[in-house]
């Protein structure tokens, strides 16, 4: 027994091992991205990357932070519409997904291949455009960064492939206790999928958190930049500030090379933090009981 | 294989009624189907409104597109928009680099990403654990471009780190971005790198969705964890592997354009391994912008991921249980 | 987009041209109060041009919009885009036709061939003439032909510096410690850089700080380099041909030579050895890691300017031929919206940006007093209003001249620049003019080879310019992928199109 009982400990801990290795290879990159962001930009291209950064500076996030304000919204905007976005995405795309999970659902098949045809075959760019500007007229407004994400065919699909391994059990006994398929979906399916839904949250999430290109086809309106867009802008303002310095304007300084990871360090941290924030929210419900 | 789930939920009694048939289900049948479909109705909008409503756009790549004339009154050239995809060597080296690298890719991902979230599974009361999740994730916020530097900064035959190593031990360092030979691994590491935190998360939450008393039933029989994988873990998140596969397979044809663009710096060298068609599509067109060859391009590219997922959705349905549908539609 | 960058290189900090007159400067104190709301009646137009946000835009605005009120009747809208994403922007904005005036438009950011193959612009040839007359004299009848395309002039051409005469720049500190100044001052071709390279790669090898003599071998890109007129596709025209055979480039013998050059100086190690080292360039530049730039424009006031940029004083000396092409004369040009509905306004909103000092300086400094101050008036030199620092803290300074029309009307703001605008006026008056200067070649036929040679060229060609690769079979390999890929369908082409055109 007590052999088996040092074994165990010993297989956790060569996992605890492994998995702390490999989070360290992903980790590590970070630290240097963020000591690289406080590097002047030519002790960085002279002496490369290290933890520590060479010789302080912190003129790139001075670049970044020239109008502060702009900074705080785009953070807000990009909350908003990530927070929003999500909820919304994953509600709409978890019902689908459980229609097309219910086995008696005579649409199934038709209604999947209807779906999953849109997941490779699009009209492309100008239509979309068009779409959004002149039919939907969103152009220029907070719907603009959400619209585009409430259904994406392929979490869809886990969702349905979540869905259908669910106990049928458990629902039809739901149904003989006279409850309609909308209660069952919500009190029976969804909490019961809560991993599949947690996971499929932090994608979506993931994907508005991340979309500049959205903004860049839809929002000219500065208010409504959100936080990757207006990095992106101030990055490439930066660079073309420096290609195109004329004498008598002492731009030889822009940081290019650091400025970019400070940018990643915007744009990571307060994702990272939610993350871990939310990551233990959310699983919490299924799993609570099922490890001793 | 019996499934249930540890739940605050009633057990015993309505669960075993549950099993048997009852006349009134049938008689809604009619009633549930309507609420299924208005459950899906708001997404099927969407797909209608932004997929279907835009498709006409497809039309662009058999014609000289002309914005001012319209789709439609752009003139029709059939496959003239086609030809440079398959024109030179340099072009099919680009599809078969696409196609090898995917299939490395989707191979190495999903063993690496099961591997990954059992391990997260057997660790996972732990409270570190979800440390190590987010430290597995944050690879997925760095854009290529500052991931190429990283590389780079490994792999530079000056000051890199690995040829640092190399000289230190006194091996003679490696020109990486002159050899190709290399880049197939280099690529698939990397892309693992950046990938496998957050693909692991699917299978992990279909792990968690397991009963326990499954691997208590396996321990007692005596079963060792890779016998526990093979015939508890495995079994179960099997539907998830296949859709996985089944979707991966539809994107056969295409590339993370960052991924082989920025980290490999484009070097002229490594195509012979690297090249893979969004390069090559960029590379050809970032010249004249030939909206039709682009759009060209992406239907070449979804229809042959088309084709692809229809055979294999129907090599599923041949070997599936009926019991426990796999296949996508 | 490096395309675009590289092209762009050569347009920046501009000062005037003393040939400036004609408006009197008086009309700059109306200028100043602006009262925008009398002139709502008029037609706004809108110009979309790329460009960092100004926080006084408004007010520059404001004020060109009185001083245009005036003057043709209209008021206007500035509609900066930021740099980074102009090209998609105004893509979308031209292909769902979304309603503005004029735009800036070059062959290397929003793309001028595909505008007018898309017809999202006016045709100007008749309306240049008659209501914009004095800018329509400005420029020789053989520049406004560079513009043609597919029959008719659709941008107006900002005058700039139109000749490309390439030649390397190297750090004087450095020059002075290797004693090697007169030789530099001397050179006339790229061979002679050698024993200069050999010199410095001493020098580098005693000295902590620097680790290269240079760090980017690119001359052979550059065919204006070897005396050749760049065509699409790798095609030149030689610049002393006056039959204007097409040949392809990496068939003549200049091509190996200048190959051969670069292999060279590779193996003997003045450059990284590790080609992806090169894409630092700038950063080791700043950072002070070499020493010589083999190729980059060599141009009046190029030296200050290069200094400013990268904080190394410089010396450099031209090698290429100055020559008029094509290409050179229409890195720039304003173009007016099909979607448009004053054309005729539009136009002669070009001649007053193009001829008017006055409205001009406003748009690319701002105003007087607010954003910049006389320096020297009698030398048109200006600087920083009110002790600011420099420019870039006035409130207004999109610096981008070149841009927005005639740079040589533009105020010096530099010292060291004033007198820049005569000159470059006389080296585009004594440059040679391309035998093909004025012809566009119509891709249309040909696209698949096009895009089957942009992805071979890179591949096949990058090798051979950086000198990694053996001269014979890396310059076999090139050019047996360039038949495969159909170069010699394009060159028939191209040249039935140019005979036609000759002949025309």
């Amino acid at each position: 027994m007590d052999t088996d009982r040092l074994m165990n400990w010993i297989g956790r801990f060569s996992i605890h091992l492994v998995v702390l290795i490999l989070g360290l290879c992903c980790l590590i990159p970070l630290l240097l991205i963020l000591s690289a962001s406080f590097t002047d930009e030519i002790a960085l291209t002279r002496s490369g990357y290290s933890l520590i950064p060479s010789q302080f500076s912190t003129s790139a996030y001075e670049m970044i932070f020239r109008s502060p304000q702009a900074i705080v919204r785009a953070y807000a905007v990009s909350i908003f519409t990530t927070v929003v976005g999500t909820i919304i995405a994953v509600f709409i795309m978890s019902m689908l997904g459980y229609a097309l999970s219910r086995p008696t659902f005579v649409l199934r098949k038709p209604l999947s291949l209807f779906v999953f045809f849109t997941m490779l075959f699009n009209g492309g760019l100008v239509p979309y455009y068009i779409l959004m500007t002149q039919y939907l007229r969103v152009q220029d407004t907070i719907f603009a960064l959400m619209l585009p994400y409430f259904v994406v065919v392929y979490y869809v699909l886990i969702l349905r492939t979540y869905f259908a391994a669910l106990p049928g059990e458990l629902i039809d006994a739901a149904r003989v206790d006279g409850a309609g398929e909308f209660r069952i979906f919500l009190t029976i399916a969804l909490p019961l999928a809560k991993p599949a839904l947690a996971t499929i949250a932090l994608f979506t999430a993931l994907n508005y958190w991340n979309d500049w290109t959205t903004a860049l086809y839809f929002i000219r309106d500065p208010q409504l930049y959100p936080l990757q867009y207006l990095l992106y802008i101030i990055q490439s303002n930066a660079q073309a500030m420096q290609l195109q310095s004329g004498v008598g304007v002492n731009l030889g300084e822009v940081p290019t090379q650091t400025t970019r990871m400070a940018m990643a360090v915007l744009a990571t941290g307060p994702a990272a933090l939610f993350f871990l924030f939310f990551q233990r929210y959310l699983v919490r419900g299924v799993t609570l009981g099922a490890f001793k | 294989m019996d499934i249930s789930f540890n739940q605050s939920l009633p057990k015993t009694g309505s669960l075993r009624a549950g099993r048997e048939r009852f006349a009134f289900l049938k008689r809604d049948h009619f009633r549930r189907n309507l609420t299924w479909f208005l459950m899906a109705l708001p997404a099927l909008v969407w797909i209608f409104v932004f997929k279907y409503l835009t498709l006409f756009g497809v039309w662009i790549a058999f014609t000289n597109y002309k914005v001012r004339r319209g789709v439609f009154g752009s003139e029709f050239v059939g496959l003239d928009n086609f030809r440079f995809l398959f024109a030179t060597d340099t072009a099919l080296r680009a599809t078969f680099n696409t196609i090898g690298l995917n299939l490395l890719f989707i191979a190495g991902g999903t063993i690496a990403a099961l591997f990954l979230a059992w391990l997260l599974y057997e660790i996972y009361a732990s409270k570190l654990t979800k440390y190590y999740q987010t430290m597995l994730l944050l690879p997925r916020f760095i854009s290529w471009v500052v991931v190429g530097y990283f590389v780079y900064a490994l792999l530079a035959t000056d000051n890199g780190l690995i040829n640092m190593f190399l000289r230190s031990i006194g091996l003679p360092p490696i020109q990486w971005y002159n050899s190709p030979q290399y880049w197939s691994g280099i690529l698939l590491l990397v892309s693992l790198w950046s990938g496998m935190g957050i693909s692991s998360l699917i299978y992990l939450s279909g792990m968690l969705a397991i009963d326990v008393q499954l691997f208590e039933s396996a321990r007692i029989d005596g079963a060792n964890k890779w016998q526990q994988f093979k015939y508890v873990v495995f079994p179960m998140i099997l539907p998830l592997v296949v859709i996985n596969l089944l979707l991966s397979t539809a994107y056969i044809l295409n590339a993370d354009f960052g991924l082989f663009f920025q980290v490999t710096r484009n070097q002229p060298l490594l195509y012979p391994t690297t090249d893979v068609l969004d390069t090559y599509i960029y590379r050809s067109l970032i010249v004249t912008q030939n909206v039709s060859m682009a759009a060209a391009a992406q239907f070449y590219q979804s229809i042959v991921g088309f084709v692809l997922v229809i055979v294999f959705n129907w090599i599923v349905r041949r070997i599936e249980r009926a019991d426990e549908p796999l296949s996508l539609f | 987009m490096a395309k675009g960058f590289s092209r762009r290189d050569f347009l920046k900090g501009m000062g005037i041209a003393a040939a400036a007159g004609g408006v009197s400067l008086t009309g700059l104190t109306r200028l100043a109060k602006a009262s925008p709301s009398r002139f709502q009646d008029l037609p706004r137009l809108v110009y979309i041009y790329p460009g960092a946000p100004q926080p006084d835009v408004q007010r520059v605005q404001d004020a060109l919009s009185e001083y245009m009120a005036e003057r043709i009747g209209a008021t206007i809208e500035l509609r900066a885009l930021d740099w980074g994403v102009y090209n998609d922007q105004i893509g979308l904005i031209n292909a769902s036709a979304e309603v503005y005036d004029l735009a800036f438009t070059a062959p290397w950011i929003n793309n001028y061939y595909n505008n007018v193959n898309q017809e999202y612009l006016v045709p100007l040839q008749d309306l240049l003439p008659s209501l914009a007359p004095s800018y329509w004299a400005s420029m020789t009848p053989a520049t406004w032909e560079a513009a043609r395309v597919a029959g008719g002039i659709y941008g107006g051409i900002n005058q700039q510096i139109f000749v490309k005469p390439f030649g390397p720049y190297i750090r004087t500190d450095i020059l002075e410690a290797v004693g090697l100044g007169d030789e530099f001052a001397n050179l006339t071709s790229y061979e002679d850089l050698e024993p200069l390279m050999a010199a410095i790669k001493e020098y580098v090898d005693q000295d902590d700080t620097l680790t290269h003599v240079t760090y980017n071998l690119s001359p052979l890109n550059v065919a204006e380099n070897w005396g050749f007129d760049p065509q699409d596709a790798l095609l030149v025209v030689r610049s002393t041909d006056e039959n204007a055979q097409v040949l392809i480039y990496p068939q003549t013998d200049e091509f190996r030579q200048a190959s051969e050059l670069i292999r060279r100086w590779y193996q003997a190690g003045y450059a990284p050895q590790d080609v992806a080292q090169w894409g630092e360039m700038d950063a080791a530049w700043t950072a002070g890691q070499y020493a010589v730039r083999v190729s980059d424009i060599v141009k009046p006031g190029g030296n200050a300017e290069t200094e400013a940029r990268w904080g190394w004083a410089v010396a450099s000396k031209a090698i290429a031929e100055p020559l008029l092409t094509t290409g050179s004369v229409t890195a720039t040009l304003n173009g007016i919206s099909s979607t448009s509905a004053n054309p005729e306004l539009a136009v002669r909103y070009l001649e007053l940006v193009n001829t008017d000092p006055v409205f001009f300086n406003t748009l690319c400094k701002g105003l007087e007093g607010v954003h910049w101050e006389w320096a020297d008036q009698d030398q048109l030199l200006v600087r920083p209003a009110n002790g600011a620092a420099s420019f870039g803290d006035t409130g207004y300074n999109p610096n981008t001249d070149w841009m927005f029309g005639n740079v040589f009307n533009s105020y010096y703001t530099d010292p060291t620049q004033v007198g820049a605008w005569p000159q470059t006026a006389e080296l585009n008056r004594n440059a040679r003019p391309s035998p093909v200067l004025g012809f566009t070649f119509d891709r249309t036929p040909v696209e698949t080879e096009i895009a089957s040679i942009s992805a071979v060229r890179t591949e096949f060609g990058d090798p051979l310019g950086s000198g990694v690769v053996d001269v014979d079979e890396g310059l076999a390999r090139l050019n047996q992928a360039l038949l495969d890929a159909g170069i010699e369908r394009v060159r028939d082409e191209m040249q039935r199109q140019i005979d036609a055109w000759k002949s025309a």
